[in-house]
């Protein structure tokens, strides 16, 4: 068998000092960018309560669907990520193309909030700012869209307050935790969650960064960084990679009793998709669920595999259902140049044929 | 942002730390200085380090953590880079014997599977020779996880020290007044429970270093299948994102196992009752101040959140009781106008009538 080495040992000094030049250089690039900023389309703050705050974002085009939509995220990292950058926002293209959009940012919870359970979550801050969305629109229902936990709390609301949805769109969202794909559904599975809340209190964000990091360590942690030094030489690539860096290790702590709840009842017990799920004293049943949905899933996508999204399909009884692809991962559906060219687009028209 | 429109940046200290590490780069002959037996002696890592910490100051806050993370990862690729070439001289060495090259991989791949075995578990200091990028892990590990629980920050968490003997050696604990044979039992327990965290994490990481070995296997399959179908390695980052391509696949494969779950709970599940009982002790020696504990402040939250909900339901039912009476009074009103407009018409001619 041939030796398949074809580099000499020069080379790979050479290698070293093209590298040393790029890290060198970095140095300068780094030193000169600004701090990244967290969105970048205005927005009114309309309602305010504990932590959570509803914001408004204000219009860019004229609107062409009187049905505003409320963008649901999850509890889990900021939601600027859905407004990254001028040229990654998926807010920015919902705008564009004449959407009414609010969003509900959950804010920073403290030692104060971690009696917080999902009924606070579902049935409190979500209900309240539909109703306040209700009143200022004077409309009965709204259009509720959820990213990724933010989908999977979309389908509880649903399933309890159907009346005060028009049209629902997941994106990212898990519905069944135990499909064969789901490593992070494994990593929780044997976790006493009980003792962990119990000692910690609130759930620290380090620590979600952690268990999402284990998903892929080396890709993650190794990879990834020797790739960047390979942009270093360039202001605006870095700026950007700087920028998700920012969003991904800005992860808010989670409330003790809603993150016990969330981990028991859906990771580890997966009683969504069997109705098992009881929020408020009322039992959360996706078959309840009949309005038009359009449920939007990444091919490629480690943290929800493809089929913990799917699985949607057979749970609701909507005559009116629709699985969109996305030939990304997780976070790739909102941040890559194919999302910002075909996801808005997707979504409003989606929307603008279920306005009546 | 250009770098030239911060007024506090200086710019020409900057190129001269480039020029620096460019300089001391080209000083340097190869890559292959590392002895590596003898991780220490490597020229490059020295040069890397000095630099890093002469440079590492005059970045804005937060570009530190970024920067120290790619400092890591690349005494990584220096130590890949010193194997590599250490691999390369040899073949070379031999010249024109097409075969000899496996059979010099293959020791070449045999010792650094030795690193997985003796290097100390856990030991991270390393950063000289390919496995760190498994030990690397755990450091995160430690800070992460470990810096949850007080008495564990910090310190090395395969040493087998209790940590909550230090407590007691604190003069507040020995106040007079404190509980002697509770206390000695507590400090008992936080023996055991150290113990079996230890031992936890131990296995965790021998589990670690025995994918390790499998990962350098998997690395040697993929070079030995690329000359098999006449593929070549013709850059030291080709070779990097094999190796990491191996080591990942390898984690994959054991991370969807039943056993993995199982020992990353038993090692989480271990490290939180440590916490759990932490903060008891450190409950304790606060009601001894009589100092409010997060006993305490647990229970009062508790209390808080209940009575919160308690007051939304009140607050519900009264706006409901508010609406009906609303409805009664317009209703009321309704009927009031109906009866004042009946006063107001004019009454029939009784005379007339007696007549007839």
């Amino acid at each position: 068998m041939i030796n398949p080495f074809d580099i000499a040992p020069e080379k790979i000094t050479a290698e070293i000092l093209e590298f040393n030049h790029k890290l060198a250089q970095g140095i300068h690039t780094l030193a000169g960018l600004e701090e990244p900023g967290a969105g970048v389309s205005a927005k009114d703050a309309v309602y305010q309560e504990d932590k959570m705050v509803l914001y408004h974002y204000q219009p860019l085009a004229k609107q062409r669907n009187p049905v505003p939509v409320l963008i649901v995220y999850a509890l889990v990292n900021r939601p600027y990520m859905a407004d990254l950058q001028q040229d990654r926002s998926l807010i920015r293209g919902l705008l564009t193309a004449g959407l009414d959009v609010y969003l509900i940012d959950w804010g920073y919870p403290d030692e104060g909030d971690c009696c917080l359970a999902l009924e606070d979550y579902i049935n409190g801050y979500i209900d309240r700012c539909v109703d306040v969305i209700r009143r200022m629109h004077k409309v009965d229902r709204l259009n509720l869209l959820g990213i990724c936990q933010g989908g999977t709390f979309s389908l509880c609301y649903t399933s309890l307050h159907q009346q005060k949805v028009k049209n629902l769109i997941t994106t990212v969202t898990p519905v069944d935790f135990h499909t064969r794909q789901d490593l992070l559904s494994r990593l929780v599975r044997h976790i006493d969650i009980d003792t962990a809340v119990d000692a910690m209190g609130n759930i620290p964000g380090d620590l979600l960064n952690w268990a999402f990091m284990m998903l892929k360590p080396f890709r993650l942690t190794a990879q990834k960084y020797m790739d960047f030094i390979d942009i270093l030489d360039d202001a605006e690539k870095t700026a950007s990679f700087l920028r998700m860096e920012k969003w991904i290790f800005d992860s808010p702590a989670q409330a003790g009793e809603a993150y016990r709840e969330f981990i028991r009842d859906f990771y580890q017990q997966n009683r969504l998709i069997k109705a098992e799920v009881i929020i408020g004293g009322e039992r959360v049943n996706l078959e309840n669920i009949s309005i038009p949905i359009l449920n939007i899933y990444a091919r490629d996508d480690h943290l929800v595999p493809p089929d913990a999204s799917k699985a949607l399909a057979g749970c609701v009884s909507s005559p009116d259902y629709t699985e969109l692809e996305f030939p990304g991962g997780h976070i790739g559906i909102y941040v890559s140049a194919h999302a910002r060219d075909t996801l808005p687009q997707g979504i409003s028209s989606w929307l603008g044929g279920r306005s009546d | 942002m250009d770098k030239n429109s911060n007024p506090f940046l200086n710019s020409d200290w900057l190129d001269m730390q480039r020029q620096y590490l460019e300089i001391l780069s080209s000083l340097i002959p190869d890559a292959g200085t590392a002895d590596f037996s003898n991780p220490q002696q490597s020229a490059w890592l020295r040069a890397l380090e000095d630099w890093k910490e002469s440079t590492e100051n005059v970045l804005p806050d937060q570009d530190k953590l970024i920067y120290s993370t790619i400092f890591q990862q690349t005494k990584i690729f220096y130590s890949l880079a010193g194997w590599f070439t250490a691999l390369l001289q040899e073949i070379t060495a031999k010249g024109n014997d097409t075969d000899a090259w496996q059979e010099i991989m293959e020791r070449h791949f045999d010792l650094l599977k030795t690193q997985f075995n003796s290097t100390g578990i856990g030991d991270t200091d390393s950063g000289d020779d390919p496995s760190s990028v498994w030990w690397s892990l755990f450091d995160t590990w430690k800070q992460t996880w470990g810096s949850l629980v007080p008495v564990t920050a910090g310190r090395d968490h395969n040493r087998s020290e209790n940590p909550f003997v230090n407590i007691f050696e604190n003069p507040a604990s020995n106040s007079g007044v404190g509980p002697g044979r509770a206390l000695q039992e507590k400090i008992l327990k936080g023996n055991r429970l150290w113990d079996i965290y230890r031992k936890n994490l131990q296995k965790y990481q021998t589990a670690c270093a025995e994918l390790g070995v499998i990962a350098v296997d998997r690395l040697k399959q993929r070079i030995i299948a690329k000359a098999g179908s006449g593929e070549k390695i013709s850059s030291l980052k080709q070779l990097y994102t094999l190796w990491v391509d191996a080591n990942e696949e390898v984690y994959a494969e054991f991370a969807f196992t039943e056993d993995y779950s199982q020992l990353y709970g038993n090692l989480v599940n271990s490290l939180m009752e440590l916490k759990q009982h932490a903060n008891s002790v450190g409950d304790d020696m606060l009601a001894i101040l009589n100092v409010p504990t997060s006993r305490g402040m647990k229970t009062t939250r508790k209390r808080q959140q209940l009575m919160r909900h308690q007051l939304r339901v009140e607050m519900q039912s009264r706006q409901q009781t508010e609406n009906s009476m609303n409805e009664l009074r317009a209703e009321l009103d309704k009927l009031r106008k109906q009866l004042n407009a009946g006063k107001s018409k004019p009454k029939r001619n009784r005379s007339k009538k007696q007549v007839d």
